[in-house]
């Protein structure tokens, strides 16, 4: 029996919550002014990009700490580096999906008030979600994927006659969008700084590949119900997806979104706690005996989150394809080397 | 001895380890310096066969006839020439059975841990030890029906506050060797008997030896009720939902064995605790046991349904209202508006005002004597609600909501504490921040609970981690035929690690 066995993240737990990943990423990511072929391609060859170069985190994984446990072994500040870009990355990341969900919600459900006061109440609850841990947000994955079926189902069943009646047509009409693929692209990192994925190598492959396939195949079906449902008669949208759960209905009496926001709320608290709490981690590694790590880059997420467009991480160039590559593939080569070599 | 003058003579603090003395009046002297000479305790000092003994007792504490029949009259009886202390306490030891449940004491804690219990305490003189005889027979509650956990077509059996009566109870169900019972005092005041109970064949012996030491380590005085122990059984981690449930039930507790569980039995309450518990067997009862699969599955969906209405509904519908009005039906919309156009508050202090006033009648109705009871409901209910409408301070839906949510939190009465603070909360946040703010409170909801552990094993199992095995019982309701051949113990759970969880936790509070 393995000991630590509650201890460890399943393989069917990290594919459910990084697809739920990947559905917020396109609820919130996804515009009208991105054109279809080309977001579709753009997505299919990023994903490929990101499968290869997981590969050395395969070798890695389940060395004791992981990635950056394996480097701490040989060179404390090599490692304490690497933590941090780990820490910023991810961070950055939840500042992103922060302010963005705040927007959201402000946007489509307010109108009124502060919005910064919706990034304060989702900062707290993402905190509150960090300090549970990365297994505690992996488990609740499953019963917002109930939640979500149910929602799907009933949506369809209300709308079946509208179903049939609809022909897929492209919504997407300009270039393609870099952030699309943000997603699967921090879904990778927080891969790589996860250091409890249950079961072997082989069962490490199946998570790290199983949850980039479904993180894609969740942004292709979203993309394509979008398309389908919208038609072509919609103009441009900043969130296509929210449009689509509308329209969908339109023939019902009643709206049911406020339904659908309640979930992308909730998914939205997973993601950002996954992503804080993969942060703290990755610092944990280096200072395992320090105290408020989560609450500290939680306090970063929030204070990147609302500084100005122009200085947001994305503008900065902080969630572009090199970092990717030295987060995702240089630092786990580096890793796996050391380790080979130790061996 | 002259105990005046002996420092270390046994006082009420310091008697524990002290042992017996060969002098029968010593040994009766201390024992009444114990207990400070009460009142209720009853000493004879019958001589039989020339030697001399005494029987020693509480008033009360144990049966009158049987002791005078068992015990009295045997001993007068006994016909042996000349014995010698020693011959007397073999004779009384091997040819005489003056009660089933005999042992021998050497110390004065022992003594007193025994005739606290109800046994009947034998000396002789010249020998330094005593027997005690348990002829219990004080007072207590005859078996009834249970008051918190109703049900149609299962036994009507229910605990009582007698620990060994509820050990028979639970054995008369299950004739098996590999049930056993661990019985102990804990508490160092009151000497309180916990009775720890299991499937030795499915339960880890770590975990028994793991809830062992923490009811023996529990610093407390004395225990009233099982409420006192449940913290000392819980890990250090805060959460809402508790990993471990209460049952009344002997039926039930007998269930919870077999899927691996341990049971703790407390004298002095009806309410056994078990553990570990799952958050979805707040939604089982015994009657879904009893009738056919498909009705228990339709009554189980009613539960899971009662539960979201009860703490969400009235929060839904003031966010609704506040924020989100195209999530009603324009005619509903037009109605609702109508209805509340007269109410003065705003909508979230209506609703919170409907729930305290909620919580005052129930407080009320539960504390008052029962024919006072059902007069509390009738001027709460129906003539405070119809009063409060017609004057205008409350509108009619918001009372029909609010008494819906109350309606459906009485489905599940095990979760009423947790239905209750939320459902305050989510009306507050719902208030403040629309669905926006029942979301961040639905995560906050199942963050905690996903966070919750009971002995290695998740509350939240088997919905997550999912174990589709165990959906048999979950999301439907097998029939017999299927769930009999099934063996499930909670063990067996995905995610579940009940052999390592005290070690484990051990490391989480270092």
């Amino acid at each position: 029996m393995n000991n630590n066995k509650t201890r460890e993240i399943s393989v069917s737990q990290i594919i459910i919550i990084l697809t739920l990943f990947s559905v917020l990423n396109c609820v919130l990511f996804t515009d009208t002014r991105a054109a279809l072929s080309n977001m579709l391609i753009y997505l299919a060859m990023g994903t490929l990009a990101i499968s290869l170069l997981l590969i050395p985190n395969i070798f890695v994984s389940r060395e004791q700490g992981g990635v950056i446990g394996v480097i701490k072994g040989h060179t404390k500040s090599i490692a304490l580096i690497a933590a941090l870009l780990y820490a910023i990355y991810l961070s950055a990341v939840a500042g992103e999906y922060l302010s963005r969900f705040s927007d959201f919600a402000f946007v489509n459900y307010f109108n009124e008030g502060n919005p910064y006061i919706c990034t304060l109440l989702l900062a707290a609850v993402c905190l509150y979600g960090a300090y549970s841990g990365e297994k505690s947000i992996c488990r609740t994955g499953t019963l917002l994927l109930i939640y979500a079926a149910v929602l799907t189902v009933l949506l369809a069943i209300f709308s079946c006659k509208d179903i049939a009646s609809y022909k897929p047509t492209q919504v997407f009409t300009s270039d393609p969008d870099s952030s699309v693929i943000m997603g699967i692209s921090a879904g990778a990192v927080v891969l790589c700084v996860l250091p409890n994925i249950q079961g072997g190598k082989k069962r490490l492959c199946a998570s790290v590949y199983g949850s980039v396939a479904a993180m894609f195949a969740a942004a292709v079906i979203l993309i394509s119900a979008v398309c389908m449902i919208l038609g072509s008669g919609r103009g441009i949208s900043d969130y296509p997806i929210y449009d689509a759960v509308i329209y969908g209905m339109r023939n019902i009496t009643i709206r049911c979104d406020g339904a659908f926001f309640l979930l992308w709320t909730i998914i939205a608290v997973a993601v950002i706690s996954l992503l804080l709490s993969a942060a703290s981690g990755a610092v944990k590694t280096i200072f395992p005996k320090a105290k408020f790590i989560e609450a500290g880059v939680t306090a970063a997420a929030v204070i990147l989150s609302l500084l100005p467009d122009a200085l947001s991480a994305d503008s900065l160039g902080i969630l572009n394809f090199a970092t990717l590559f030295v987060l995702v593939f240089l630092i786990p080569l580096i890793s796996a080397l050391l380790s080979a070599k130790k061996n | 001895m002259n105990p005046n003058n002996n420092s270390s003579f046994p006082n009420t603090t310091n008697f524990i380890n002290v042992p017996l003395e060969k002098d029968l009046d010593s040994n009766v002297q201390n024992v009444r310096n114990i207990l400070g000479n009460s009142s209720d305790l009853l000493v004879n000092t019958p001589i039989i066969c020339g030697v001399r003994t005494a029987v020693i007792c509480f008033e009360g504490m144990v049966s009158g006839y049987d002791t005078l029949k068992l015990v009295t009259e045997s001993l007068i009886e006994i016909d042996l020439p000349n014995p010698s202390p020693l011959d007397l306490e073999r004779h009384i030891k091997n040819k005489l059975i003056l009660s089933v449940d005999t042992v021998e004491a050497s110390n004065y804690g022992d003594i007193m841990q025994r005739v606290m219990s109800g046994f009947v305490i034998l000396f002789i003189d010249g020998i330094s030890t005593a027997m005690c005889f348990g002829i219990q027979g004080y007072s207590v509650r005859g078996i009834d029906e249970p008051s918190s956990e109703g049900n149609i077509r299962g036994s009507h059996e229910g605990f009582v506050e007698t620990v060994r009566t509820n050990m028979s109870l639970i054995r008369r169900r299950m004739k098996s060797p590999v049930l056993q019972f661990k019985l102990f005092s804990v508490t160092q005041l009151s000497n309180v008997d916990v009775i720890v109970c299991y499937m030795a064949d499915r339960v880890p012996k770590s975990l028994i030896k793991d809830i062992c030491a923490k009811l023996k380590n529990m610093p407390l005085e004395t225990i009233l009720g099982s409420g006192y122990v449940e913290p000392f059984l819980t890990g250090e981690k805060p959460t809402v939902f508790s990993g471990i449930s209460v049952t009344e039930r002997p039926d039930v507790m007998c269930a919870k064995l077999l899927e691996g569980r341990v049971g703790v039995l407390i004298e002095g309450t009806p309410f056994a605790l078990v553990m570990p518990s799952l958050f979805t067997e707040n939604f089982q009862t015994l009657d879904d046991y009893n009738f056919r699969p498909f009705y228990a599955v339709f009554l189980r969906y009613i539960r899971y349904i009662a539960f979201f209405l009860a703490i969400f509904f009235p929060a839904i519908y003031v966010a609704a209202s506040l924020y989100h009005p195209e999530m009603f039906e324009n005619r509903l919309l037009y109605n609702l508006a109508v209805a509340e156009e007269g109410a003065p508050l705003h909508l979230m202090w209506e609703a919170v005002i409907v729930l305290v006033f909620y919580e005052i009648i129930r407080e009320a109705g539960v504390r008052l004597p029962k024919i006072v009871g059902g007069a509390v409901s009738i001027v709460g209910g129906l003539i405070i609600g119809d009063a409060a409408v017609s004057a205008g301070v409350i509108s009619n839906p918001m009372l029909l909501v609010c008494a819906i949510a109350v309606t459906a939190s009485f489905v599940i009465p095990s979760l009423n504490q947790q239905i209750t603070i939320f459902r305050f909360a989510a009306v507050i946040i719902g208030g403040l921040c629309g669905l926006f703010g029942i979301g961040l409170l639905s995560a906050f909801l199942m963050l905690n609970i996903c966070a919750a552990e009971s002995y290695g094993v998740p509350v939240m199992a088997p919905i997550s981690p999912f174990t589709p095995r165990a959906m048999g019982d979950v999301a439907v309701r097998l029939g017999f035929r299927k769930m009999a051949v099934r063996s499930f113990t909670v063990e067996k759970l995905n995610g579940a690690d009940m052999e390592n969880a005290a070690e484990r936790e051990n490391v989480n509070e270092q």
